[in-house]
């Protein structure tokens, strides 16, 4: 199977950096899409699209890579070598456990508080500053560029997958009690 | 493999003959078929003036009606005349009897997708399907004067793997290239959209004759982003009709076993213009054997509420999907004959807080969008112009052990897209493995569609856990799913056996279509060597015009190569000879790869620098 051989940061022609620019990438994101989408090879022959297909894969492949906060910072990670969901060895500090536990008994407490959709939304905003403070705190280690730093960045990621699965949770929660309505 | 040919961006291709190609709304009531025209895309009518096909074949001992013809008989003779076939592509018996619809057909159960036994013999969904493309194919022939280098033929958002694939077997069975399997919605939004140049949010609800999809689309430059999709694939404006047709029972003192089938089929009937005679008026007088009574439209709507209130449950989980906000939708398409019905207009204007956009026909405005795309498919457009970027709208996955699904690639993944997993063995010596291919959204296996077993064999013996097969998902821009997987630790690749759980196999296609050209053998030899002629051809021109331009990516010993394939394959092309001719393209396809990737690397650059740093910049300052 064909692949481009650029790594997914110089297949959009930009810096290996956590910090991005959503706009640009969405941009260049579409060029190549211009240029390689199966659509403009649909009258030409079979492997020319048989090739298109396996092309646009592996550019959606790396869109969806880079544009999620989460997996961009995974990706960084695993360009160093490093794959924070191999090292399961990590142990949480008791800060960061204590308030998990917290925060999900919080979210088992929506259902039966007396206006729902506030609790809901409360959780909500509690989850979301977590998460922006964690990626910022990603990429500040991820600037400072040496192993140490690297190290606690993973740490961090596995921080992250944590409050993405509680999020989900929200969200999932969310739509249970709005499809009520 | 092949070379792509990437023209320089604001460069139109070659100027060429007009290509001739339609756009095709297979749908589960009617269908239609439209091209573009002049510059704008139109619905073509047959010699009556009929635009609407209506998707009824009557099967009779002497031959096939498909249409308004077919349709006059369904009364008549209910047996032998198939409506709604699109609610049976790519579904089992089981499936079929649980959408709840009234069915009068006297199925032949076979463990797939079941055959319907009429007095011309057993046929099964997709034969019946692929009798409605051929009039609209022959339609598009004889209105265009010409050949047609293919169709757009849409499909709803929601068609799992199956459905597509049945679809796609059915354009097969027509004797029809398909350009692309078209999402119906996307195809809506379209027309619409490079008829009004609209940016931002689009919400398309499409509500037709049995399937109801919502899709949340980005409109930015002529791109159409998909950002998320839903539906139902089994809900549409037959459930209104059985509504009242309920409704009208119930009021009569009636039940549905005391009715022969032909008196079902004219309750049906009865009901869908009751149904239609309220969207203009209050009230309408129903009369169906001995009874007659009056149904207020409020009434009605009530009927109509849970039915209503699933779709508007979708288009609020695919808001979710997308990330977005009511208020952040800038335009809603209204799309499918269903969206008639005043009810569901109010609802959505409702919940989206905007009138939604109906100015163009809602029969019609699908198949003017896969006109449209036909025709930028076709090569007569240049695509700079226009781009889909369509989502895969359940997600793939495989059974782990514990009867659970694992998700390989999620829903609304932008497509193409392929992803690998490995597995290894769980026994010593183990050889052989199965791999179960689910479509869905469960957790459990049982609650998912299955869409193939697959078993990898030839697995050298070793000790569990060291062999590591690698199984790569992918999915084509129609949408489709193909499946191949390597054995990494030996590199031996494994062998695939696919049995689609509910589509028809290579091999009934290939017999299905040597019976329908019956004693014309002949035909379908001289109609393959064709095809391998002019595959062949696209191929040396490619290859060609890829070494104009970039064969000092090749050493001389690697060109020298390429050189004698080359002229090899031109050699046989110009021979009868069909079957070599076929292992020439694929064996110069192959020595070709190297030089594929290599021109594709150096064309990504080339791609992004077509666009001027000051596009980049202005986009980054907003």
């Amino acid at each position: 199977m064909l692949e481009l051989k650029q790594n997914y940061f110089e297949l959009f022609a930009l810096a290996p950096s956590f910090a991005i620019d959503k706009a640009n990438l969405a941009e260049k994101y579409r060029a190549l899409q211009r240029s390689f989408h199966p659509d403009n090879f649909a009258a030409k022959s079979q492997q020319q699209q048989r090739l298109a297909v396996q092309c646009t894969a592996h550019i959606n492949q790396a869109y969806q890579a880079l544009r999620s906060d989460l997996l961009r910072a995974e990706y960084l990670l695993k360009l160093q070598g490093a794959d924070p969901q191999l090292d399961s060895t990590t142990v949480f500090d008791s800060e960061f456990l204590m308030e998990q536990m917290a925060l999900r008994e919080a979210l088992e407490e929506v259902r039966s508080a007396i206006d729902t959709e506030v609790a809901l939304q409360e959780l909500q905003v509690t989850v979301d500053e977590r998460l922006k403070d964690l990626f910022q705190a990603f990429s500040n280690l991820w600037d400072q560029k040496d192993p140490a730093a690297l190290k606690q960045a993973v740490g961090i990621v596995q921080k992250l997958h944590f409050l993405t699965k509680l999020q989900q949770q929200v969200s999932e929660l969310e739509a249970e009690l709005l499809d009520d309505f | 493999m092949a070379l792509l040919q990437i023209s320089e961006p604001g460069q139109s291709p070659k100027p060429h003959q007009r290509k001739l190609a339609v756009g095709i709304d297979l749908g589960t009531t009617n269908s239609l078929v439209a091209a573009v025209h002049s510059g704008s895309p139109k619905t073509l009518a047959d010699e009556q003036g009929h635009h609407i096909l209506p998707s009824v074949v009557h099967y009779q001992a002497d031959g096939v009606r498909v249409g308004l013809e077919a349709k006059q008989q369904a009364a008549d003779d209910p047996e032998n005349t198939i409506i709604s076939v699109k609610r049976m592509m790519g579904r089992g018996l089981h499936d079929i009897q649980q959408q709840g619809n009234y069915c009068p057909y006297r199925f032949v159960d076979n463990g797939g997708m079941p055959n319907l036994l009429t007095c011309a013999g057993e046929v099964n969904p997709v034969q019946v399907s692929a009798e409605i493309l051929k009039v609209l194919v022959a339609r598009g022939k004889a209105s265009l004067s010409g050949d047609l280098v293919g169709a757009v033929i849409t499909v709803p958002a929601y068609f799992d793997d199956a459905q597509r694939q049945a679809t796609k077997d059915a354009a097969r069975l027509a004797g029809i290239h398909v350009l692309r399997l078209l999402n119906e919605p996307t195809a809506a939004a379209v027309a619409y959209g490079l008829d009004q140049r609209q940016e931002g949010v689009i919400a398309v609800y499409d509500l037709g004759g049995g399937t109801f999809d919502i899709s949340i689309l980005h409109l930015s430059k002529g791109v159409f982003e998909v950002l998320a999709t839903g539906g139902d694939s089994a809900l549409g404006g037959d459930d209104f009709d059985h509504c009242i047709a309920e409704w009208i029972m119930e009021q009569a003192g009636l039940n549905a076993e005391a009715l022969s089938t032909s008196e079902q089929r004219s309750l049906l009937s009865t009901a869908c213009k009751a149904k239609e005679a309220l969207t203009d008026s209050n009230e309408v007088e129903i009369h169906f054997l001995n009874w007659s009574g009056m149904l207020q439209r409020t009434a009605c709507d009530d009927l109509f509420q849970p039915l209503i209130q699933k779709t508007i449950r979708a288009v609020k989980r695919a808001l979710r999907d997308a990330d977005l906000k009511v208020d952040e939708v800038a335009e809603v398409v209204m799309v499918g004959g269903s969206t008639r019905v005043p009810a569901v207009r109010q609802a959505v204007s409702s919940l989206l807080c905007r009138e939604p956009l109906i100015s163009i026909d809602p029969d019609r405005v699908v198949a003017l969008g896969a006109a449209i795309q036909a025709d930028v498919l076709a090569g007569n457009k240049r695509s700079d112009d226009m781009l889909l970027l369509d989502v895969i709208p359940l997600s793939l996955g495989l059974e782990t052990m514990g009867g659970l699904m694992e998700k390989v690639i999620h829903r609304n993944t932008t497509i193409p897209i392929a992803r690998a997993q490995e597995f290894t063995t769980y026994k010593d010596g183990q050889t052989a493995m199965s791999i179960h291919v689910l479509q869905g959204e469960r957790e459990l296996v049982e609650h998912n569609r299955s869409l193939a077993r697959f078993v990898l064999s030839g697995i050298p013996p070793m000790a569990a856990g060291t062999a590591k097969v690698r199984v790569t998902f992918q999915v084509d821009a129609d949408g489709l799913l193909s499946v191949n997987a390597q054995e990494l630790s030996t590199g031996i690749e494994s062998t695939i056996e696919v049995k689609p759980s509910y589509g028809l196999s290579d091999q009934l296609i290939s017999t299905m279509l040597q019976d329908s050209y019956q004693h014309a053998q002949d035909d379908a030899d001289q109609r393959n060597l064709k095809e391998q002629q002019v595959e062949a051809e696209r191929l040396l021109e490619a290859i060609t015009s890829a070494l104009a331009e970039d064969g000092h990516l090749l050493n001389t010993e690697e060109r020298q190569h390429v050189d004698r394939e080359v002229a090899q394959l031109r050699q046989l092309a110009q021979g009868e000879n069909a079957a070599a001719i076929k292992q020439a393209i694929e064996q110069t396809a192959k020595i070709t790869d190297e030089f594929a990737a290599r021109r594709m690397n150096a064309a990504v650059s080339k791609a992004l620098s077509g666009h001027s740093i000051a596009d980049f910049d202005t986009e980054e300052q907003r």
